[in-house]
């Protein structure tokens, strides 16, 4: 358990190596608190979806102690790893969406999987659907649908869980400015009820629209944090 | 529960159906290789059910030599006895040898032909083999012994029954491992591009938190479908040219060595088989295959 004004995610001097010459973080060391909602920006390779997949365990850091509600995430088995990914909802950057499959049953698919009964999909589908306004597309499949609705599809799905963290990678890449403004405005209503949501990104167009804390990689190292007051007085 | 196993069940029909061909060919695969299998494996049971039973009945017979003493012949008893594989040894006399003789053949007088003193019987041993397939090793040491005047040994019909379970033994062996290799190849593909084809979502149910055993689970069952399908068909397979088997059989007068298939037995035991070799081909598939964490290694 963390203990009382423990930051929720702590990294501390975190390195990652992919190989001998390749490093994904060199000596990331951040804190982000509940409800916080941060971008980490930069160029390809500059690390930050690196660092996602730190938090979700995709990848295992090499050094340095990377922390989630308290718990090292160094310290996580690989069994450990699915209940993990539980208190968490993941964004992929291409959605992630099943093209066999109706947005009702991409979403039912996932609380299947995850061990939830037919009983329960029913209850929990519509209610998620709802909440990011995609109901009313629910039996239509992902090629029939917008960019834009398919990353509602895709946010949809990462909430099954009622995660208190959300993680999304590079979100609105592909999405024109009206669907990024949707997009954002929709993790913003989130992050107000409460969800802690950290977005990979180099979509500058998104990250002003959001007005939020930004913290900025080069070559796996972080170079800027900036809350948005401070972007504010800056500006 | 059984929300769990209805996923599971899907999600493996699905994966089938997709592959269909590919299904097609490590089914039927499988069916050659469990029926070949099974096949030659009832053959040879049968035979050597038939061979064990003659290997009871039968007894090698030693005549000794004329003018042993009884002490000579109790010795040579005695010799037999400590040959391996000899389960029993029984003495038969001159005289016994005589009346059985008579007794088989009551239609004729024996005393008319030859008086006691002229009976030209030999003494003899009637030896018990415990394996009918060492008679003839035991036959020929017997033979070497100074004592022995002639021994008779097994007869054509079991020298060539021998000689046909040696040789299915060796083509079960034979064809049974082509077939079953062939098959398991076929199954553990199938299985490979069941991942391949799944990957998409494999890679979500990991993001959302599915188990490893939830991602495995619909892909072991999936080959242990295919090996139980393979199965069936073989155990069916088997049942129909078990039929003009027995008609032959029974129109050559053997039906001692050969007994109709019992069909719910043989199938059971063909879809079991083929339920085990199918889960396994799967887990070495699933073993190489499914997808691990990328980038450096976890704790």
């Amino acid at each position: 358990m963390p203990m009382a004004g423990e930051p929720y995610i702590r990294f501390d001097k975190v390195e990652v190596a992919y190989s001998d010459l390749v490093a994904g973080l060199r000596g990331a060391t951040f804190s982000i608190d509940r409800g916080e909602f941060v971008f980490f920006v930069g160029q390809t390779g500059s690390g930050k979806s690196t660092l996602l997949k730190v938090i979700s365990r995709q990848v295992a850091h090499t050094s340095g102690s990377a922390t989630l509600a308290g718990r090292d995430l160094s310290a996580v088995t690989p069994e450990e790893v699915p209940h993990l990914r539980r208190q968490m909802g993941i964004v992929p950057q291409d959605f992630g969406l099943l093209p066999n499959k109706n947005v009702w049953e991409n979403v039912g698919y996932a609380l299947r999987a995850t061990g939830k009964g037919r009983k329960d999909v029913r209850k929990t589908v519509p209610a998620i659907l709802e909440r990011v306004n995609i109901l009313h597309r629910a039996d239509a499949f992902p090629r029939e649908l917008s960019q834009g609705e398919q990353q509602r599809v895709a946010i949809g799905r990462a909430l099954i869980h009622n995660p208190p963290l959300l993680l999304a990678d590079e979100l609105t890449a592909n999405l024109d400015p009206s669907h990024t403004r949707e997009i954002m405005d929709l993790l913003l209503e989130l992050n107000l009820r409460g969800t802690t949501i950290l977005v990979a990104t180099h979509d500058m167009a998104a990250v002003e629209h959001a007005q939020q804390r930004i913290i900025s990689l080069e070559f796996g190292s972080i170079v800027d944090d900036r809350k948005p007051q401070e972007q504010g007085a800056d500006a | 529960m059984l929300d769990r196993i209805e996923f599971i069940l899907s999600e493996a029909i699905q994966s089938l159906r997709r592959n269909r061909w590919m299904t097609f060919a490590a089914i039927s695969t499988t069916a050659m290789a469990l029926y070949l299998i099974g096949g030659l494996g009832y053959a040879y049971l049968r035979i050597q059910t038939y061979l064990d039973k003659e290997a009871r009945d039968f007894k090698l017979s030693v005549f000794l030599k004329d003018g042993l003493s009884a002490e000579d012949m109790k010795a040579a008893g005695a010799k037999i006895q400590t040959l391996d594989g000899v389960a029993e040894v029984t003495f038969t006399s001159r005289q016994q040898a005589l009346e059985k003789m008579q007794a088989d053949m009551p239609g004729i007088e024996l005393s008319d032909l030859f008086s006691a003193a002229e009976n030209p019987l030999p003494n003899s041993y009637n030896v018990e083999v415990k394996s009918i397939s060492k008679a003839a090793e035991m036959a020929a040491a017997i033979k070497k012994e100074p004592f022995v005047e002639k021994v008779q040994e097994a007869s054509d019909l079991v020298r060539l029954l021998e000689e046909l379970l040696s040789g299915l033994r060796l083509l079960g062996i034979l064809l049974g491992s082509i077939m079953l290799s062939t098959g398991g190849i076929l199954i553990f593909n199938t299985i490979r591009l069941t991942i391949m084809a799944r990957r998409r979502e494999m890679r979500i149910m990991e993001l959302v938190g599915a188990t490893r055993g939830a991602i495995v689970q619909p892909l072991l069952l999936e080959g242990m479908i295919q090996g139980m399908s393979g199965g069936l068909l073989a155990g069916g397979l088997l049942w129909l040219s078990s039929l003009p088997t027995q008609a032959v059989v029974n129109q050559i007068g053997a039906s001692e060595i050969w007994a109709p298939i019992e069909l719910p037995r043989t199938l059971l035991l063909l879809v079991l088989a083929g339920a085990a070799y199918g889960v396994i081909c799967s887990l070495l598939a699933v073993r190489e295959r499914t997808p691990k964490p990328t980038g450096g290694s976890f704790a």
